[in-house]
């Protein structure tokens, strides 16, 4: 065997550090932008430590730790006893500079990347729906869809990641979902933020709309054009919310 | 359509259809059975006592799912109120022979992550046309993510009572489970023989422009021969 081919660019990024000991952080941070995007809401209580070590598929230990943070950062605190367990303490004020600092702490090029990222599952995802002559499995989709009228901004997002989830699912392809999925838990919740301004709800769900009157009408390119608007809107919404962060920080300096 | 199409004449294409037909029958000649002995259970604990209506399909499942390994999952789902006041409207479970479990696992739509995408039971194929129908029918080939995340077939069958609707019963036999039996046999019959579901979906394709899960254009369609297998919703698709 040729030691060189071990050394390749790319047999590297196989054997790159899995990064286990990120699990804390990655746990903790999935939790706060639950907590900031409404998802989670003050007063709701989480499952217990073993069913949240479980569903993550983590050990009691790491949920531990990641909770623990989460108390010392005072967005949750604990009750004993019978009816206790772990609630969301943060308030609104909290909850707001949870945001601000979240999407302060993002650079111009990490949302980019973000979008592309998506963009190219969603592009798969709807052509993939189109070669495989699926189209009219999207009549339910939409059904259900148009019949969701969401009132806020987390009903909302719950809304987007289920059509976006739904897509996947209807294009057959295991990996195709798992990655939406995976978009869903890593920044879902930040890259719909806009919706929770409802002129921007009502113009980004209009376009979802569009896009799937045309995969059912069989125009796959108008429905990725139509897409790619409602990505737009809540893009700009979200560079824009960042710029204000980051002026604001430099005028309290 | 039953007849043999016209490409498939030689005495060696027709043994092998009848090869093809003969494993297909065999592959599902047990579902109207087991589906009824899981809609018995539901039926008979729904009206003596609704309580037990979970424990007692749950026993019909095991023993569908562990005496055999021909289904990756069994069981009934219900939006009936006198069910779902008392158990869960998914009374599903799935076979673990991957994880070498022998026990089969409640399927918890919660835990799949797609769960909470699905706007309701009632719309999905599997419950939607039984209910509907009001009699018997096969989903797929189609990806079960709440389940067993495979190409999967559902078969499932309206659970009624005097006539009042209370769900559907169910089981799901994997693609590949029959992949395995058929491959060979439709090679023997052409190098693209196609065997399609419920008239235009692809189950399984010796072409390789043709994936397992998408549905072939009108088109497409007429360029193949097309034999019905008898009493099941597939078709097998030879060339002409």
């Amino acid at each position: 065997m040729d030691d060189r081919r071990s050394d390749s660019p790319v047999t590297a990024a196989i054997y790159a550090p899995i990064g286990d000991k990120a699990l804390v952080p990655r746990i903790r941070q999935r939790l706060e932008d639950a907590i900031a995007t409404g998802v989670l809401a003050p007063g709701d209580r989480l499952p217990g430590e073993s069913t949240l070590a479980s569903r993550f598929r983590v050990s009691l230990v790491t949920v531990r730790e990641a909770l623990q943070q989460l108390r010392a950062t005072d967005l949750l605190h604990t009750r004993q006893g019978r009816g206790g367990g772990s609630f969301v303490a943060a308030d609104s004020v909290q909850i707001r500079g949870l945001l601000e600092s979240r999407i302060r702490a993002l650079s111009r090029a990490e949302i980019n990347d973000f979008a592309v990222y998506y963009r190219a599952i969603t592009d798969a995802v709807l052509n993939t729906i189109a070669q495989m002559g699926l189209e009219q499995n999207l009549v339910g989709v939409r059904e259900s869809f148009l019949r969701a009228v969401p009132q806020d901004g987390a009903a909302a997002r719950s809304v987007q990641g289920g059509l976006d989830l739904r897509l996947a699912g209807e294009a057959q392809s295991v990996r195709l979902v798992h990655e939406q999925i995976r978009i869903q838990n890593e920044f879902g919740a930040l890259l719909w933020m806009g919706l929770d301004d409802p002129d921007l709800r009502e113009s980004i769900f209009s376009s979802h709309e569009s896009m799937l009157d045309e995969m059912i009408s069989g125009d796959t390119a108008s429905a990725i054009e139509a897409r790619e608007a409602a990505v737009n809107i809540s893009l700009r919404w979200l560079l824009s919310r960042r710029n204000d962060a980051h002026r604001q920080e430099r005028e309290n300096n | 359509m039953t007849h043999i199409g016209k490409n498939v004449k030689t005495i060696d294409q027709k043994s092998a259809l009848a090869r093809v037909i003969q494993s297909i029958t065999a592959w599902q000649n047990d579902v109207p059975e087991t589906i009824d002995r899981l809609a018995e259970a539901a039926i008979e604990a729904i009206s003596s006592d609704p309580r037990t209506v979970e424990r007692q399909v749950e026993k019909v499942a095991f023993d569908v799912l562990t005496s055999t390994d021909r289904f990756a999952g069994a069981g009934i789902v219900s939006i009936h109120p006198t069910v779902t006041a008392r158990a869960r409207s998914l009374m599903w479970w799935v076979a673990q022979p991957a994880a070498g479990r022998s026990e089969p696992i409640p399927l918890d739509a919660d835990l799949t992550e797609l769960g909470t995408y699905q706007s309701g039971l009632e719309e999905i194929e599997w419950y939607r046309v039984p209910a509907a129908t009001r009699q018997g029918h096969m989903t797929g080939p189609f990806v079960d993510y709440m389940c067993t995340d495979q190409f999967a077939f559902t078969f499932t069958a309206p659970v009624e009572i005097s006539g009042e609707l209370y769900g559907v019963a169910g089981i799901d036999m994997t693609v590949r489970s029959l992949e395995n039996e058929i491959e060979t046999l439709l090679e023997a019959l052409s190098d693209n023989a196609i065997l399609l579901a419920n008239h235009n979906l692809v189950a399984i394709s010796l072409d390789p422009r043709f994936a397992t899960g998408s549905r072939l254009k009108p088109r497409d369609l007429e360029t193949y021969s097309i034999i019905e297998v008898p009493g099941a919703a597939l078709s097998i698709a030879v060339p002409h």
